[in-house]
């Protein structure tokens, strides 16, 4: 018997994700918030029309479609939900993560949520998506909670954060600085540097998003880590040969086959050489997939 | 302000600039130097959005008469906007939208010199903003433009602007954005190519000055930053700074918007958000973004 129910499992293909205009439907048909109008839908390039240039993070992040609902409450205030469907829940992490920012307002719900001017934003399974609203006054927290749960009700799995993460120290990591991406958009918006160093794919050039970037900030000391797998061991050392070349002050590297990890934006080259090694140390032993929160 | 000028001085040599900035293209504009009038008005609006369109109205006055170098609104208009010119109004696009009295009475005054043509161009996304233009269209009808000026097409990606004008009147607003690190107007005119917008994102939009070289090089430019409201990304207003910004130089009204903006708001990210603006000038020549050689002019109301 076990072993027929273990042939049934592995013959059951794993269920694909609702498509997100199907799940903004369901979720808001009725009730309150409701829709308000058609839901649109992009996919591909054509988040620009919907967002531009903040397309390049989502698109960065091998996104598959954006719904976009504008919804109305019973109060009469105009809301819109956005939900993002991503490749996994590592990416859709990925697009949450740099959009928030260290010392904003982060609420729990099935992770961790951001708060700040009206817009709620925070990620489960594969989906990333917003709560927003430009209503004067602005929608309490309470509210803009209550309809992101109805987004959340209607997606089974929480999923979990990227596991490259635990190949940085969780010792004085500055909260809610962890960062996750593939592409170098998403690098420059916590490492900005005018050429490719690391080699991260760009939309223009048509490569996969195969090279994951994790990276976070310190307190003690100061300074900032990143952590890039590569497909193999020579991208990486090319990629460490490309920074080496550009190397500025108080920036040290740590190649472990086809990991490269980086210490940037510290203070001194003592504090980076004490950020280097606690990265040495984790990387050659990574630790648990985390948790925030 | 680093670069003060009192009204009187600017008004003697303000014509000459402002033929500078308008007359001549953008060559010889960048042998002059470029002018950027800002107008604060503490009344204009209040913090929870709402626009007086009396203090709106006397702003622009008080702006576009310093910018063209007379006290009169009607010549100042006129001396800004050719009979022969055809205009393109272009208003902020999507998520920080502009004050719709800002937009109506740019729009009102352009129509005031009687332009051989005026299309109002509004963000695609915008128009389908129901609720908001709905108060746009009230706010063009109070100031008697009517909203059949609007062209749904212009401002739609890619754009459609091309070589059917011959003014770009510009309305940017002004917001921490996540590539660009803040977006002003420099940002805008990439949004306007006629091209793929995704080119010139990489590396901080370190190429957006090259459609303002490349794609309206040939136009002119009245660029007013409409800094009512600064933004946070698509999150809408996020400080009331209660200004607008004229110049003819939309690279040198970038430049002193980002640098009022950065007096209490941030960029967005790690990208800094003055290189793409300065970029504009030193590898695509279409401005001045050296706080050096931008005269600001800083007027109340």
């Amino acid at each position: 018997m076990w072993a027929l129910l273990a042939v049934i499992l592995l013959a059951t293909p794993p269920k694909a994700p609702e498509p997100p205009e199907a799940l903004l439907r369901a979720a808001f048909v009725a009730g309150s918030p409701r829709l308000d109008g058609a839901i649109e839908v992009f996919t591909g390039e054509h988040i620009y029309e919907y967002m531009d240039g903040a397309g390049e993070l989502p698109v960065a992040c091998g996104y598959r479609q954006l719904a976009a609902a504008r919804l109305v409450d019973a109060a009469g205030r105009k809301l819109t939900a956005e939900l993002i469907l991503c490749p996994g829940p590592a990416e859709a992490f990925g697009i949450y993560s740099l959009r928030r920012q260290p010392g904003e307002a982060i609420v729990p719900l099935s992770h961790l949520a951001r708060h700040l001017d009206g817009e709620l934003i925070g990620w489960r399974g594969p989906y990333f998506w917003v709560v927003s609203s430009l209503a004067q006054p602005a929608p309490s927290q309470d509210d803009l909670l209550a309809t992101a749960k109805l987004i959340e009700a209607r997606i089974p799995d929480a999923g979990a954060l990227p596991d490259l993460l635990g190949r940085l120290p969780i010792a004085d990591l500055k909260p809610d600085s962890a960062r996750y991406c593939h592409g170098k958009f998403g690098l420059d918006t916590f490492w900005f540097r005018r050429d490719n160093l690391l080699g991260l794919p760009l939309p223009s050039d048509g490569r996969p998003v195969d090279v994951e970037v994790a990276a976070a900030r310190y307190e003690k000391p100061v300074g900032q880590l990143i952590v890039a797998h590569y497909p193999s061991v020579e991208l990486a050392a090319a990629a460490h040969a490309r920074w080496a070349a550009a190397k500025e002050a108080h920036e040290l590297a740590v190649l472990d086959g086809a990991w490269l990890g980086l210490v940037v934006d510290a203070a001194s080259e003592a504090d980076a050489a004490v950020l280097a090694e606690r990265l040495k140390a984790t990387m050659a032993k990574p630790g648990p997939a985390w948790t925030e929160g | 302000m680093a670069h003060q000028t009192d009204r009187r001085s600017f008004l003697g040599t303000g014509a000459a600039l402002a033929a500078a900035g308008l007359l001549a293209g953008r060559g010889q504009a960048q042998a002059a130097r470029s002018k950027v009038i800002v107008v604060t008005c503490p009344t204009a609006i209040t913090e929870t959005d709402q626009a007086d369109a009396a203090a709106v109205k006397t702003m622009i006055d008080k702006g576009i008469t310093a910018l063209a170098g007379t006290d009169q609104v009607d010549a100042a208009w006129a001396a800004l906007v050719k009979t022969d010119d055809k205009v393109a109004l272009v208003d902020a696009g999507t998520w920080l939208m502009n004050v719709p009295a800002v937009f109506a009475e740019v729009a009102r005054g352009i129509q005031s010199a009687k332009p051989a043509k005026l299309a109002l161009a509004i963000c695609k996304m915008t128009n389908n903003n129901a609720e908001y233009m709905g108060k746009l269209k009230a706010a063009l009808e109070a100031a008697k433009v009517s909203a059949d000026l609007i062209d749904p097409g212009l401002y739609a990606l890619p754009c459609k602007f091309g070589d059917a004008f011959t003014l770009m009147a510009t309305l940017p607003t002004v917001k921490a954005h996540p590539i660009s690190g803040v977006s002003g107007a420099v940002k805008h005119y990439a949004t306007l190519t006629a091209g793929k917008v995704s080119e010139y994102h990489a590396n901080g939009m370190e190429t957006a000055g090259k459609v303002l070289a490349d794609e309206f090089g040939k136009h002119r430019h009245l660029t007013i930053i409409d800094g009512l409201r600064w933004g946070n990304g698509r999150k809408g207003p996020s400080f009331y700074r209660k200004c607008l910004l004229f110049s003819t130089d939309p690279v040198a009204a970038d430049a002193v918007a980002l640098k009022l903006f950065l007096e209490n708001q941030q960029a967005l990210n790690n990208i800094p958000p003055e290189r793409h603006i300065q970029r504009a000038e030193t590898e695509y020549k279409a401005g001045i973004a050296d706080l050096a050689r931008i005269d600001i002019v800083d007027l109340k109301v």
